[in-house]
This record gives C-alpha cells, structure tokens and sequence, in this order.
C-alpha cells in the first residue's frame, strides 16, 4: 500500500527557547514499488522526514498512513512492529554498528525478528554480498577496524537483512568511493525489482537520484517546495539553485552558455543531449 | 619536509599489507592531494604522517624527527595536525572556543597566548561569531571548520586532512575547502588532503594516486585529471566537466581542450569556437 504523508509537521525542543520548527505542513504520498528521491540543503528536514516515517520521531501535527494505519497515533510497543516493515539506515555508520564482529552486526535485525540460525546466516550472506563485501572475509572482522566505506556498507547490510517491504535511506552513498556508489544504487534497483521494495533515498547527489528514482521531492527549509519527475526538476535551474541544490554541470553550462546569448533549448535534461546540443552549434 | 620511505604497514591480525613500500616526500608549504578509492589505505596513510600509526617497516620522518622515537612523539604531533572525517569524533568540548582552546591548553601554553592562538585561528576560519556557541549546534561544515581551528591553535607546520568533506552536503563542502585554501595561502601550512572526490583537488599542486597500498602516480593535476579511462580504471569518478567534454568533443572533432576544469574557462573557450 502506498504511504501516505498528510500535513505533517515536526518541532524540535518545542516551548524552549531552542524551540525550532524542522518541518512544516508536508504533504505528499509514497507509491507502492517506487523509489523516490528527497533533496534538500543540510537542515532543510530531509533526516528529520526521515525519522518520522518510521516512526522515530512523534510528529507534532499532521498523519502518516501506512498500511492503513495512521503511524503517528501508535503506542511504543506498536511502533515496534511497524519498524520491522519500514527500515532506516542511519546517515552515520558509526551511530548505527555497535556489535564487535561484522556477522553479529548484520545479524542482530534478523535475530531479532525471530528467525532461526539457518535463516539469519543466509540473509548476513547475502547482505553482506550484496553490499559488495567478501563474506568468508568479513564475518568475523571486527567493525572498528573497518575503514570508512566498509562501515557505511555494513550497515546497510544490516538493514537490507531485514528485508523489509520499505527502507528509508539517509544518504547511504555518502563516503562512497564512484565503484561503492553504483554498486549500491544497482543494488538498491535490483531489490526493487525483485521484491517490489519501497525506497526513500535522501541524497545530495542530483546525478544519482535522477537516474534512479521515479520521482523526486525537495525540502526547502521545512517546507515541500519541489515535487516531480526528475527531468522536469532539471529543467528547473532556478528554483533548485534558490534551494541551494547543486546542479549538473551540463546544466550550469547551458546556462552561462545562454547569457552569452547561445539560445540553447534549456529543456534539457541529460548530459548527452547537452553535448549534442553544444556540439550542433559549435558545427554551425 | 615529511620523509616516508618504504613504509609498510599492515593492522594486528591481518595478513594484507595495507600500504606496501612506500616512498613519498611532502615538501614544506606545498598542497598534496592523496586519492584512491576505498580501502585503498588512505587512511592509514593519514595517521602514519603523525605518527598516530607507526610502520612495520621503513621510516617516516617529520623535519627530520622519526615519529618511531618514542619522544619525538609530542613535537611531531605538533608539527602535523590530523584531522578526522566525522567531525563530532573530534570535538571535545560543550563550548565552541574552549574546544579551539584544547590543545594549546595541554601544551601549557600561557593564558594570553591561548586567548590570542584562539581568537585568530576562529577568525581565520570565519567562526569568530559563534565563539560562544555550543558545537552541537552547528551545521557539519561549521563543526569542521572549528575542528580546523583546533588545528590552526597548535600552529602545525603541516595539516593532514581526511576526507574533511564526505558526510558533507555541497554547500558545506564548498565552504570547507575554501577555508583550507584561505588557510594555507594566510600562513603557508603545508596542506595534505585525502579524499576520493576530484573536485576538491584541482588546486592541488600535485596528486598522489593511491591504489592497492602503493603510490601509482605523482603528479600536478593537469597530468592526472583528463585522463577519465585511467580514473574509472582506479575507481575514481572523472568529473563532470571532463566527461562533458569528452562527450561534445566527440559530437565536434575533438575541437575543446581536455584539460579544463573549471566551468569558466569551459564558458570562454566553447564561446571562442562558436
């Protein structure tokens, strides 16, 4: 079922003097199977979103239906089993490891669930693979001694593990060698074909979420101030600029090009069509 | 000078070397970029040149110091800052100045020295308003810039910066590069940056490429950069610009230079074609 977000709305430390609205009167819904994108510059809600959704954060306002169930009105315990359906994978590697050995780690959602020993050892397997790691290699390092990206990748094995029918993602490719990125995202596609998995993907990389993503959402200071289909968001040169995203640079080209009085077609949306675009007026 | 010479070093219960005899020498007041992908040892790399790791084999020597001499171990880590990705691993402090203030307290210096190494070094990153401030308030570019201050307070000769940037959003990471450039053309400090993102190293004055443990490629940007077959072969992401280019020149007879960076010099020279 689709997830849908009506009028939501987050403040954090309210009735302090720290008291700060992170997000404001959001509305949008998530279909079923889609991979969607959120952008936004740092502080404009995009984690806080994010936690919301799995239930992390009580909203101070608004609804959040999933599976038919307003999420927001659960009691603790209930939350429990709405996280088991909707994953989080943390920004941080370092806030979400905390077992001594890789295997434990991606094992501990697994075990939790419930599952007997022979299961939880095939899903680490094919976390761990599917994240790009060795697992007779892995299994039994020790997660401090992992550099930077091997954390960021086992803690992804840890909540794809769960196999959960929706998985937020909270910057996952940051850190990321170009190879651990592409893996990744490919990876990401994959599980969304073959299980119709639903995946939230926050990202600063306008690259990687338009070829992935279906449809694209940005947060501008708390608020939803772009919503829509990755091409027509790149056509939008302005407003991303006034939400401080960072735009192809085709785009930033076609652009200057343009006040040099170049009159290219500004509706394009990929590096390739840009080239051929230039490329045609450099030919005469 | 930093000395390294074949330098191996491989972690407790792991048979892989994770740099394998290397040789590299950083000289005084330069900017020397260190990519590779990940896992390519980069990091080790980083903690070696303070002498936070020591090697298995070979030296490495700060101005002459071996940071395997037990007690050259205080001057060499005042000589070589380090500073770590995640900045809220290395912020110590609830207050912004007194985390500046960190170490040249634990070096003992005097009271009005450590005001003064503060204040100037907040301002030298543009932090001097938020003096007051707890960190944990700060944006992730703000807390790195004050780690950068921490630093700057310790007066390093040299400052090895590991990947400062990749849990940073755009803006962020603009912003914190534009510091450390500020920084080393105000005061000389020679500047190390390990990343794996080629945007951040096009004022560079040379790139070692790091592959496997080993140093492949020394070299000034302009020799390195262009090359987008050799960059994917090593796991790195050309830029963009250069993939652009590679893409028009293709469609018009290879008439743009390949070695264009930047977006203005790509304006002016597409612009003197038409």
């Amino acid at each position: 079922m689709p997830i849908t977000v009506e009028k939501l709305n987050y403040i954090y430390q309210p009735n302090t003097p720290f008291e700060q609205t992170a997000l404001r009167q959001i509305s949008f819904t998530i279909n079923d199977g889609e991979i969607i994108g959120i952008m936004g510059a740092s502080g404009s809600g995009k984690s806080t979103l994010l936690q919301c959704l799995n239930g992390l954060l009580r909203p101070a306002g608004g609804k959040i239906i999933l599976d038919g169930i307003d999420i927001t009105k659960l009691s603790a315990r209930e939350l429990n089993q709405i996280r088991r359906r909707i994953a989080l994978a943390f920004q941080y590697p370092e806030q979400q490891i905390f077992e001594t050995r890789v295997y434990d780690e991606v094992a501990f959602g697994p075990r939790n669930l419930g599952l007997d020993t022979g299961e939880v050892e095939k899903r680490v397997q094919k976390a761990l693979i599917d994240t790009g790691l060795n697992y007779d290699y892995f299994k039994n390092k020790e997660t401090a001694s992992l550099s930077s990206g091997e954390k960021r990748r086992v803690s992804l094995a840890g909540v794809l593990a769960l196999k959960a029918p929706y998985l937020l993602l909270d910057e996952p490719t940051a850190g990321l060698d170009f190879e651990g990125k592409v893996a990744l995202i490919n990876h990401l596609t994959d599980i969304n074909c073959q299980y119709q998995t639903t995946i939230v993907l926050v990202s600063h990389d306008i690259n990687q979420l338009v070829s992935t993503c279906s449809r694209i959402i940005i947060l501008h200071e708390g608020q939803l101030y772009l919503e829509g289909y990755p091409g027509d968001l790149l056509r939008n040169y302005a407003a991303l600029k006034a939400c401080g995203i960072e735009v192809p640079t085709f785009q930033e080209l076609i652009y200057r090009l343009n006040c040099r009085g170049w009159d290219l077609n500004d509706s394009i949306s990929s590096l390739p069509e840009a080239s051929r675009e230039i490329g045609k007026k450099i030919n005469g | 000078m930093i000395r390294l010479r074949n330098i191996t070093y491989s972690y407790p219960n792991n048979k892989d070397l994770a740099l394998k005899n290397l040789s590299l020498e950083i000289g005084e007041k330069e900017f020397l970029a260190i990519v590779g992908r990940n896992g390519s040892g980069k990091s080790t790399l980083a903690r070696l040149l303070n002498g936070s790791l020591l090697p298995a084999s070979g030296q490495v020597e700060v101005d002459g110091l071996d940071t395997a001499i037990r007690t050259n171990g205080v001057n060499v880590r005042k000589k070589v800052g380090l500073l770590l990705p995640v900045p809220d691993n290395q912020l110590v402090s609830n207050i912004v100045e007194e985390d500046v203030a960190f170490g040249p307290e634990n070096i003992g210096l005097a009271p009005d020295e450590i005001r003064y190494r503060v204040d100037t070094a907040l301002k030298m990153v543009s932090m001097e308003d938020y003096a007051k401030h707890p960190p944990y308030l700060l944006s992730g570019g703000q807390k790195q810039r004050i780690c950068i201050a921490g630093l700057l307070a310790l007066r390093p000769k040299y400052m090895v910066l590991d990947e400062p940037s990749s849990m940073l959003d755009p803006r962020a990471r603009a912003e914190v590069l534009k510091v450390l450039l500020e920084v080393k053309e105000k005061t000389g400090i020679a500047i190390i940056l390990i990343t794996h993102r080629l945007e951040e190293v096009l004022d560079a004055d040379r790139i070692a490429i790091l592959e496997d443990g080993e140093i492949k490629i020394v070299a000034p940007p302009s020799g390195i950069l262009h090359d987008t077959t050799y960059l994917r072969e090593i796991g790195l992401e050309p830029l963009e610009i250069s993939v652009l280019i590679e893409h028009i020149n293709k469609k018009c007879g290879s008439k743009i230079r390949s070695d264009i960076y930047k977006i203005d010099q790509l304006v002016e020279e597409l612009c003197l074609l038409q």
